[in-house]
């Protein structure tokens, strides 16, 4: 009887063990919780006079607290431009240095976390760091720091990225375009070379693609139309949205084969890129178009027949019944609102 | 007969010690997870990833069954989520209340003409809407066809990439859509995620958003958010580290189109609609050999209302595993197939074991333990020290799982919450786990009579929530 009590007691101390240590958790966290409040309300305000400009002084970080006014400035950092974000590096650059120790930390999470403060807070001093976390064994990491580099000031940078786009090979390639596209029109010589370059990989060549069209280079439209034979679908779909948004006349004669194309999507996308840059000629393959199985294509054929002047053979259309007459349907109400 | 039982009992044995053993193995594997995630939450800033990913389109399907009590708001709260290109798409499932009419009233809807992108069969559908006044609002009204077919009907009419499947009596936080659509960002080959739910009851909801955090103030509510955390910060959080994410909450999730579109949609004859589609697509996509990756992820948050009467818990919780019956009988083939990897070696046989089958056992070893304590063949001393240890382990592993949260998310931040959820965690095993085990063993039952129905709750909508967080605070 008395070992079945030691035991239940034994038990019960261990679960009242365990609740006191989520407990003493909790008393750590707000611990942690009230010295990181007290450092931002001492730190906001010198960073806000700073960043103002109505204090000129900037004081010594105490030892224990620069973690803390790094993350804080790091988080001001992000939403700042010009002179103010200068003014918030000026503040950093003496401690920034503290975090180069978490670049070799086992954990690729930790390494992130770093090359994304120093890059908000010293891209210009330390862009050797951030340059060397491009070949990071974690993609994840690399991604971080290509992100940093792909910028207007990093421009020497763009071709490092380009060349480690195959470790961006799973992420998506919209976040990827967008990432380039930010390095601004210094990067459209490195992008086009890349777009037109057969040896490069397709997948990488439909981002370089996306990006230029984020950039609307014109000139990109003619490199986009010779890789319209490729076999890549991927590759044919981001060069036709390129076309699209910044091609001419000159490409509808490499546009006109795809709207009959055996995949849908490369399919809508041709038809959508003639009701721009063709012509009356086209309205036959985009009517013919209209009656595809796919909604996709039905929809992207009524819009282009509303986009060449076909209002009245749309409306027509619309009285009947089927796909056909439900695209045409929700072109004429689109136009309508 | 004796012999028998004695047999019976070492199994009962085994069978707890597995049972726990996997309860614990899971919270190892959490703890780790978590860890890892809430770094890498700190990596990639989230609103920098989201604003420049260059548009990954989300719709939201929200299926609605006389939801006049909380449409409008649960609208409202959804056209203020951080998200650049989303359209929302509620389905108004063939409502006998004012659902619609309200609809229409509030958000100006005039009828217009879409085209279904999908093709997945449904009831009929009558008229497809557009708010005037929010151009991303779309109602398709359509004939009661249930919960599935309500998500079918706006997955046939939705144009993002991406869909998210959502209640509509669920609030999400205002980055939930941001934070759920950045695994598909991470990884093309992702084709599902599930945020984390958590229960509103106790909370204060102003506009639409979640304000003050706070436990519920009934018991059964209570004992919810306990459960709830076990359930995804501990279980889900577990299996999504051994790559076999099985369930996805129907109340939050987010689905890459073409491929549900693929498997065709979720299917209307089950009423585990969410944890169905899942298995489907782990199916598909290994029959296919297909990469694909279906991730569970905690930090995009929605908040739903959990049962406040003991009849409404009872019915949810026999509906689930009812579910959970059908989704194991429909894909019983997939169970010890190499082919279906950790999901059919590893979670399948797990979920039949211990989730499906996991109160019969129970019943006959309660049975069997009383027959054997009876006959002698097992002192009482054996039986208590049996009883105690499986209390300690049940509040262990719930003691984790608050561990869990306090070491990642932090939600309940009053400190009586926490020491009340560990009261929980110590209490639950006297008659609201038991009462829990007899629902389940009910849907059981339901399920080998193939009851197919989904029972009936009482809203009382964000409104009614809130004052249960006034009241509470009083």
């Amino acid at each position: 009887m008395i070992g079945l009590l030691g035991f239940v007691g034994a038990l019960l101390v261990t679960n009242a063990i365990f609740a006191g240590m989520v407990l003493l958790l909790r008393v750590r966290s707000n611990g942690r919780a009230k010295r990181y409040d007290r450092i931002e309300s001492l730190w906001e305000p010198v960073i806000v006079g700073i960043v103002s400009g109505s204090s000129e002084t900037v004081p010594v970080v105490p030892d224990d607290e620069v973690r803390h006014v790094l993350e804080i400035a790091a988080r001001f950092a992000r939403m700042l431009k010009g002179q103010e974000l200068e003014s918030v590096r000026r503040l950093s650059a003496p401690y920034v240095d503290r975090l180069l120790e978490d670049l070799r930390d086992p954990s690729p999470e930790k390494r992130g976390a770093a090359v994304d403060k120093i890059s908000v807070l010293a891209l210009d001093s330390h862009a050797e760091y951030i340059v060397a976390a491009l070949d990071d064994p974690s993609s994840r990491v690399s991604l971080v720091a290509a992100r940093a580099l792909s910028h207007p000031n990093r421009l020497e940078c763009t071709i490092a990225v380009l060349d480690r786009l195959h470790r961006y090979a799973h992420w998506s390639p919209s976040l990827i375009s967008t990432m380039l596209a930010q390095v601004g029109t210094g990067a459209l010589i490195h992008l086009r070379e890349y777009l037109g370059d057969v040896t490069r990989p397709s997948h990488e060549r439909a981002v370089v693609a996306g990006s230029l069209r984020l950039l609307r280079d014109p000139h990109s439209a003619h490199i986009a139309a010779g890789v319209l034979e490729s076999d890549d679908s991927e590759l044919v779909v981001a060069c036709l949205r390129l076309i699209e948004a910044v091609g001419s006349k000159e490409q509808a004669p490499a546009v006109r084969p795809l709207v009959d194309h055996p995949a849908f999507f490369v399919r809508s996308e041709a038809v959508s890129v003639l009701s721009h840059i063709g012509d009356a000629s086209d309205v036959e393959a985009i009517t013919r178009n209209i009656y595809h199985d796919s909604p996709w294509v039905t929809i992207r054929a009524a819009r282009a027949l509303l986009e060449l002047g076909q209002r009245q053979l749309l409306m027509s259309l619309a009285m009947g019944d089927g796909l056909a007459a439900e695209s045409a349907r929700e072109a004429l109400y689109e136009e309508a609102a | 007969m004796t012999g028998l039982l004695q047999v019976f009992n070492v199994f009962i044995l085994i069978y707890f010690a597995v049972l726990n053993g996997f309860y614990l193995f899971l919270s190892i594997l959490a703890f780790k997870s978590l860890r890892t995630y809430v770094l890498r939450l700190r990596s990639l800033n989230i609103d920098d990833l989201v604003s420049s990913s260059g548009g990954l389109p989300v719709s939201l399907i929200v299926p609605a069954y006389n939801e006049a009590e909380t449409i409008v708001e649960s609208v409202r709260s959804l056209l203020t989520l951080r998200y650049s290109d989303y359209e929302i798409i509620v389905v108004n499932d063939g409502s006998t209340d004012a659902t619609l009419v309200r609809l229409i009233a509030e958000f100006g809807l005039r009828r217009i003409a879409r085209v279904a992108t999908s093709d997945v069969s449904t009831e009929p559908i009558r008229h497809v809407y557009q708010s005037s006044r929010h151009p991303g609002l779309f109602v398709v009204d359509k004939d009661n066809g249930g919960k599935a077919d309500a998500l079918n009907a706006g997955l046939n009419y939705s144009r993002g990439a991406i869909f998210c499947a959502m209640d509509a009596d669920t609030l999400l936080e205002a980055d939930a859509l941001a934070r759920v659509a950045r695994p598909f960002l991470e990884d093309t080959s992702t084709v599902a995620v599930g945020g984390i739910v958590r229960i509103i009851n106790g909370c204060d909801v102003d506009g639409g958003s979640i304000g003050d955090i706070g436990l519920p103030r009934k018991l059964l509510p209570r004992f919810q958010v306990l459960e709830y955390l076990r359930a995804f910060l501990a279980s889900r959080v577990g299996w999504d580290r051994l790559g076999a994410t099985l369930i996805i909450s129907g109340a939050f999730g987010a689905f890459r189109r073409s491929t549900v579109g693929a498997v065709g949609g979720f299917d209307t004859r089950s009423v585990g609609e969410d944890m169905e589609l899942v298995v489907r697509l782990h199916r598909y996509c290994r029959d296919n050999a297909i990469p694909y990756k279906i991730s569970f992820i905690p930090d995009p948050v929605a908040w739903t209302e959990a049962p406040e009467k003991l009849s409404q818990l009872a019915a949810q919780r026999d509906r689930w595993q009812r579910g959970l019956a059908q989704v194991i009988a429909r894909h019983r083939s997939m169970i010890g197939r190499r082919r279906y990897g950790i999901p059919g070696m590893v979670a399948l046989p797990y979920f039949v074991a211990f989730e499906l089958l996991g109160p019969v056992v129970e019943l006959l070893g309660w049975v069997a333990f009383l027959i054997a304590l009876s006959l002698g063949l097992v002192s009482l001393a054996h039986a208590v020290a049996f009883l105690a240890l499986a209390v300690f382990l049940g509040s262990a592993l719930s003691v984790a799982s608050v561990a869990l949260e306090e070491m990642s998310f932090r939600r309940y931040r009053r400190s009586r919450d926490l020491v009340t959820l560990l009261g929980l965690a110590l209490v639950e095993s006297f008659g609201y786990r038991q009462i829990s085990t007899y629902w389940r063993l009910r849907g059981l039952v339901s399920a080998l009579r193939r009851d197919g129905t989904w029972g009936e709750m009482q809203r009382g909508g964000f409104k009614g929530v809130a004052q249960g967080a006034e009241a509470r605070q009083s």
